[in-house]
């Protein structure tokens, strides 16, 4: 006799769906460096040069709202230095990485992290900020596929549950809370960012008799 | 106001020229851009310059390095606008002044000069913002073309208090070869010294002899031609006793010592000195010594010089 589990596919295409519409939503311009981070920045890539003033101070440099891949090359003498601490400087003391003159320097953003520059006369960096999208795919959006993935579950095992106590004799477990909320207006706990994420593979259920 | 070097970086220029008149013993310019290289650049008629730099390592915290024509200081020299210097409490910006002494008032009065002129010394360095494979040595040869130098005929010591003669000063700093044309429409009596300036004294010229322009068919035109080699002695000459004599001839001689001369019957001869570099060429151009006075009338000649830094 077969099992009357209910599997809703367009449940999991809609969710891949919304997914998509949260990208094209995103139209605010990206923060440069030295501007308050602005939420929902644009996959987009910038090219530019960008003159270092003869402070001696640390500058905030770029706030990275998505995760990019930054290359400066140094067109002039220097000394520059950049990094990821706020406190670059003084520009020769080490707690910085000192640019090349004419040498491509390229790192990785992740979201969420700033980086700095400091020099002490004014110098020509060439600045290349490209997104790196699928990272985005990865560490931030795949707890939305989590939760998606966990509620088909968590509905396939209660029509499993359901149909054995049907067969066994049982009353149809409730499928609303106390307060008549239903499974999926529950809040789901969110997985934390730096945690890997893996799918485990959905086992088919033991066939029965 | 902005320091100009600042400029060659915003316009994204590989280099950031200096170039300046010299109007002091003492001037001293200023680069605020880190630099990878210096050297002399092409119209400099300084041939050595001194760099300060800000080195905290020193117990005075500055360094100091000389770029000479053929000596280019090749590396990485910070302008650190930020950091004070301890000593002097001044920024660590690169500092340029003029190893060769450059004086606008020099004067030299032996020849009795109505009017004495200095050609402007320009110091002209090249500042590298980037690195340069190779730097070979890039100051050119200087060409000076003085058509109509003026000098007055007729005049003289006793009556006017000078002979009407015209000094010219002309910058040769480290300078191997020097060539001069002069053209003079009637005459013109021009005495040739090389003169190596001293600080804080009045530096003697070194007189070479002179050269006589005469126009043999006038209103034709007579040019005369020497060239000065650092290198050469003097070409020919007597050898003269002590009493003045001439004993025998010579074509060339490395003979340091002055020979002495006298008489009216003997000729003037050149001295027996290598010419070496020298800062600066004088050229008086005048009438005949013992030319008799007569109405001031201006006449002029017509001078080339070709200045290069080789011998071939």
């Amino acid at each position: 006799m077969p099992l009357p589990i209910k599997i809703n596919p367009a449940r999991i295409a809609n969710a891949v769906r919304s997914l998509r519409k949260d990208e094209t939503r995103r139209m605010v311009p990206s923060a440069q460096g030295g501007e308050a981070p602005v939420i929902g920045q644009t996959y987009r890539t910038d090219v530019s040069t960008y003159f270092t003033e003869p402070s001696g101070e640390s500058k905030l440099f770029y706030t990275a709202e998505n995760w990019v891949k930054i290359k400066l090359t140094l067109e002039t003498a220097g000394p520059v230095a950049v990094g990821t601490s706020a406190n670059v400087a003084p520009v020769l003391s080490g707690h910085g990485r000192l640019l090349d003159t004419g040498v491509e320097y390229e790192v990785h953003l992740a979201r969420g992290s700033a980086f700095y520059i400091a020099a002490e006369a004014v110098n020509r960096v060439s600045v290349s900020i490209e997104p790196i999208p699928w990272m985005e795919q990865i560490s931030g959006e795949i707890t939305s596929v989590a939760q998606v993935i966990s509620t088909t579950v968590r509905s396939i095992g209660n029509a499993i549950v359901g149909a054995i106590g049907e067969l066994m004799g049982r009353p149809k477990p409730a499928t609303t809370t106390m307060s008549q909320k239903t499974l999926d207006e529950l809040a789901t706990a969110r997985l934390p960012k730096n945690m890997a994420h893996r799918l485990t593979p959905v086992a088919p259920p033991k066939k029965i008799g | 106001m902005a320091n100009p070097s600042n400029n060659s970086v915003l316009r994204s220029q590989e280099f950031y020229r200096l170039k300046q008149t010299i109007r002091s013993p003492g001037d001293i310019f200023e680069i605020d851009v880190s630099t990878k290289a210096i050297y002399i650049g092409p119209d400099s008629d300084i041939s050595e310059v001194a760099l300060q730099y800000y080195n905290p390592d020193l117990p005075d915290a500055i360094e100091t390095a000389v770029v000479a024509v053929n000596g280019p200081f090749v590396g990485r020299l910070d302008a650190m606008l930020a950091s004070k210097i301890p000593t002097l409490n001044q920024p660590g910006r690169l500092l340029v002044s003029p190893v060769d002494i450059v004086d606008p008032t020099y004067s030299f009065d032996l020849f009795t000069p109505q009017r004495e002129e200095h050609i402007p010394v320009t110091l002209d360095l090249m500042a590298s913002l980037t690195p340069l494979p190779d730097i070979p040595a890039v100051r050119a040869d200087r060409t000076l073309r003085l058509p109509s130098v003026p000098w007055t005929m007729g005049r003289t010591v006793d009556d006017d208090g000078d002979n009407g003669s015209t000094s010219l000063f002309i910058p040769i700093y480290g300078r191997r070869t020097v060539t001069v044309t002069i053209t003079a429409a009637l005459f013109a009596h021009v005495e040739v010294c090389l003169i190596n300036l001293e600080p804080g004294t009045h530096a003697n010229p070194r007189s070479l002899g002179y050269l006589n322009v005469n126009s043999l068919h006038s209103p034709l035109p007579d040019t005369k031609t020497f060239v000065l080699r650092a290198s050469d002695a003097a070409r020919n000459g007597y050898v003269l006793d002590d009493n003045g004599d001439a004993t025998s001839w010579y074509t060339e001689s490395d003979e340091l010592q002055e020979p002495t001369h006298g008489g009216s019957s003997i000729p003037p001869v050149s001295y027996v000195q290598p010419r070496g570099v020298a800062d600066l060429l004088l050229l008086n151009i005048g009438p005949n010594p013992g030319d008799s006075p007569g109405p001031n009338e201006l006449t002029y000649v017509d001078l080339f010089l070709k200045l290069s830094d080789r011998e071939v």
